[in-house]
This record gives structure tokens, C-alpha cells and sequence, in this order.
């Protein structure tokens, strides 16, 4: 197939460079499904090394797996779909690494793919055990917390759940 | 520690109640909170209405920007005066996406004093009215000057308009890709044409109606009718459809054989309630 397709079209190929140092070749008609690597490219600054300082090797070898299953010619439906369902399934912690680099890489079904991960994990959950599953530490005095919560009582109702999982 | 603007992508995920609890995370969440471009509000009375009225100008005086703006107003005579200030706080802000609904007990429609003043905002992709009452503009006070050029989805759920009005809010809006309209008064006829772009069309009638959709780009059409009148559905020229669903439709003896042989590209026909003397296989 490569043979064939190219005498029509010729491929060009970019190497993506994780913060940890890795490199990785993708063809560039993957790669562009990223904004940002799209535009590196339409400035002509992809000629060498693409530098992804804000992406760690984990992540990234995640991200070209997504983009590459949701490339406009490879899958069908049916695959990206189960494929979707696989991917959200990652720990909540390599959902946020790849929410955080789909945002940079403006890798808009991603983001939104990821967000919705996200808001599922902790959909019906309470404030304790959300603040466990992000590994935030409240920066509010009880008082100011106190203040929110009677402002919204109504937020607070209702049978909430304590687990993490 | 995820940055301001993916807490927004998270948290327009929830509906209020849930994104509400979520500000007590910490600051940062709350400031999230604050900041959120999507503002869905239902105004059932006065405490509402200001606390609506103190949200809003917040947005404005901090100039925070509104990307969706969902607005339902419980029939309330206090609020009447305000609704112009805030639909143009949103405008000012940026918005792409408004819902706009109005429910009196009486039944009386909002009568929507500048319908093509919205269409003329530039950030506007998708505009669903709810209980409008689109009759009281004058569209002799001169042709629109404005084109919504931005506009890709429309739907008029309710609303009262004639068929002038249809037509020249079709022609203010040419890029539409998705037009909705249910139950709307005021209608003798509803004919769509002259939309380049149009792909989707759903529409729901309550009386006996004859449809004319004259759209080559169409792929999916949705038609919802009355069981006891006779379709009167005109698709001939929308020889792309990919897609349609008729429910609640009388239909003549030829209607199908006629429909497949024009629309070559049918892949999915959905009936629903369908009534017909005569009706053989296809």
C-alpha cells in the first residue's frame, strides 16, 4: 500500500520529542489532528525536532495511539467507538496527564473525550472523596467553607457517594 | 493541579447543582465556578430575578466571557423589563449558543422585540427560541440589513410567526446546517429554500400544513405529522437525503416508490404511526 500511494501523494513524516527525551516518528497527516503541530507545520518550524516540553513520554505514547485509531482513514466506527471506551478506562491520573497535553496540543475530541472521563469519575461523589481522587487540599478555612455550603444547601443534598473508585 | 479553563471543560460536563457542590473543592474551583462561560438560568420569581440580575452584571462589569446562555423565564411581569439587559449582557460577552424560553400559565408569548438584532450578533452559532411570539416586529420598517452569516443551527419551538416572517429569517441566516421547527403558530405553508448549507431538518406540525423543502445538501429530515390529515410533503429536490423519519403521517399509494426512486441515497427510513390506504411493499 505505502508503495502505491506513494506515486500519488508523497508522505511526510514528523518526530514528536516527549519531555522525557523520546522521540517518535508519526506521519504528518496524523500528527495535524493536533492544532498546535498543525500550525508548527504550516509555519514551517516542523522541519526538525518537535519539542513537547509539557508532554511526558507516558502521555504521549497515549496520545499518538488516539490519534492514530482516529486518523481519518484507518478505523471504522465501530473501532474508534470500543477503542473510546478502552482509552477512558486509564487511571484517573493518565486521564488528566492526557487531558492536560490534549488541551496544549489543541486535540479538540480528545480534550472533550477526556473531560467527559473525567466528570464521570467524580459525577455523585462527595466533596472529601473528589478532593482525594484530584489530590487537592483545600485551601478554604472551615469558616469560608462553612459560608459556601450554607449559600448552596441544595448542592449538597441527597445521597452522595464516599468511595474513590 | 488542572489549569482554570479545563475545570471549565470538566465541569461543563454537570449540570448546575453538581458543578455548584464542586466549589468547595478549593479557591481555584471556585474561581472556576465563577468564571464558567456556559449560564443556564430558570427565572420562576423575584429572588430569582435578582440574584440573576447580580450574576449577570458580574459578568459584565468583569467582562467574563459567555459562551452558552440558557435562559427560561417563568412568566413573571417583574422580569420582562430585564430580559433585553441581559440577552445584550450576553451578546456583549460573546455568546454562541442562547436558548431563549418563555412560559406564561396564560399562554401569552414573549413577544421578542429584536429577533434580527440577535441574528446580526457575529458570535452566534446556535439560537433556539422557546415561546416567542415573532409578530409583533414590523418587517415593513425595511429589509434586514444584517446577514447571520455565523448562524449554523436555528429552532423555533412555539413560536408564533407567519410566513413571511419564515422566509425572511431563512434569508437573514443563509449558513444554517440544522433547522428545527415544532409546533409553531401562525403558518400556512412551511417552505425552506435558498440554504446552501442545510444538512438536518426536523419539523413537528399541529395542523395541516403542506411542507416544501427545496434543499439538494439535505441528509436528514425529521417530519412529525397529524395521523388524520394527508402528508403534503414536498422533498422532490432533495435528492441527497440520506435519512428520514415519518411519524403521525397520512400517505398517499405512491409515496414511497416515488420517495425511493428520487432519493437514491436513502440508506435509513424510519415510519412511525403511519397511515395509508393501500400501502404495498416497497
Amino acid at each position: 500500500m505505502a508503495e502505491a500511494s506513494s506515486s500519488i501523494t508523497e508522505k511526510f513524516f514528523l518526530t514528536l520529542k516527549s519531555s522525557d527525551g523520546d522521540e517518535f516518528v508519526l506521519e504528518e497527516s496524523i500528527a495535524i489532528q493536533s492544532i498546535t503541530i498543525k500550525n508548527m507545520v504550516e509555519d514551517g518550524c516542523s522541519s526538525s525536532v518537535i519539542p513537547l516540553s509539557k508532554v511526558d513520554t507516558e502521555t504521549l505514547i497515549k496520545v499518538i495511539e488516539y490519534m492514530k485509531m482516529h486518523s481519518s482513514t484507518s478505523s471504522n466506527e465501530e473501532e474508534i467507538e470500543n477503542f473510546d471506551k478502552k482509552f477512558v478506562s486509564n487511571s484517573i491520573n493518565t486521564i488528566l496527564n492526557i487531558l492536560e497535553a490534549a488541551n496544549f496540543l489543541d486535540i479538540n475530541n480528545l480534550l472533550e473525550l477526556c473531560a467527559e472521563a473525567v466528570a464521570n469519575r467524580i459525577k455523585n461523589k462527595t466533596p472529601e472523596a473528589v478532593r482525594k481522587i484530584f489530590n487537592i487540599t483545600s485551601d478554604f478555612t472551615p469558616e469560608e467553607e462553612a459560608e459556601i455550603r450554607n449559600e448552596t444547601p441544595w448542592a449538597f443534598e441527597g445521597n452522595l457517594d464516599h468511595s474513590l473508585d | 493541579m488542572l489549569p482554570d479553563c479545563l475545570i471549565h471543560t470538566v465541569l461543563s460536563h454537570f449540570g448546575y447543582k453538581e458543578a455548584a457542590r464542586l466549589t468547595i473543592l478549593s479557591k481555584t474551583w471556585l474561581q472556576a465556578w465563577l468564571t464558567h462561560p456556559n449560564l443556564e438560568f430558570r427565572v420562576y420569581g423575584f429572588k430569582h430575578i435578582k440574584k440573576v440580575d447580580e450574576i449577570l452584571e458580574r459578568y459584565r462589569d468583569k467582562k467574563i466571557p459567555i459562551e452558552k446562555f440558557n435562559l427560561s423565564i417563568f412568566g413573571s411581569g417583574e422580569v420582562l423589563p430585564l430580559i433585553d439587559k441581559w440577552l445584550k449582557i450576553a451578546f456583549q460577552n460573546g455568546v454562541n449558543h442562547l436558548e431563549f424560553g418563555y412560559v406564561d400559565f396564560g399562554r401569552v408569548l414573549y413577544p421578542l422585540p429584536h429577533v434580527f438584532t440577535i441574528l446580526s450578533a457575529k458570535s452566534l452559532r446556535k439560537l433556539v427560541l422557546k415561546d416567542c411570539d415573532l409578530m409583533q416586529l414590523s418587517l415593513s420598517s425595511g429589509p434586514v440589513s444584517n446577514y447571520c452569516d455565523s448562524l449554523r443551527e436555528l429552532s423555533l419551538l412555539g413560536v408564533r410567526l407567519d410566513d413571511n416572517m419564515l422566509q425572511t429569517l431563512v434569508t437573514t441566516c443563509p449558513m444554517i446546517v440544522s433547522f428545527t421547527i415544532k409546533h409553531c403558530i401562525g403558518l400556512k405553508k412551511i417552505k425552506l429554500r435558498n440554504l446552501q448549507k442545510i444538512k438536518m431538518v426536523s419539523i413537528h406540525i399541529d395542523k395541516k400544513q403542506p411542507v416544501e423543502i427545496q434543499a439538494p445538501t439535505l441528509e436528514h429530515l425529521v417530519f412529525c405529522g397529524l395521523a388524520e390529515k394527508t402528508l403534503m410533503l414536498d422533498i422532490g429536490a432533495c435528492q441527497n437525503l440520506k435519512s428520514l423519519k415519518l411519524s403521525s403521517v397520512r400517505i398517499s399509494d405512491g409515496f414511497l416508490a416515488h420517495l425511493t426512486s428520487r432519493c437514491q441515497f436513502l440508506e435509513s427510513l424510519m415510519l412511525d404511526n403511519i397511515v395509508s390506504i393501500g400501502l404495498r411493499k416497497v
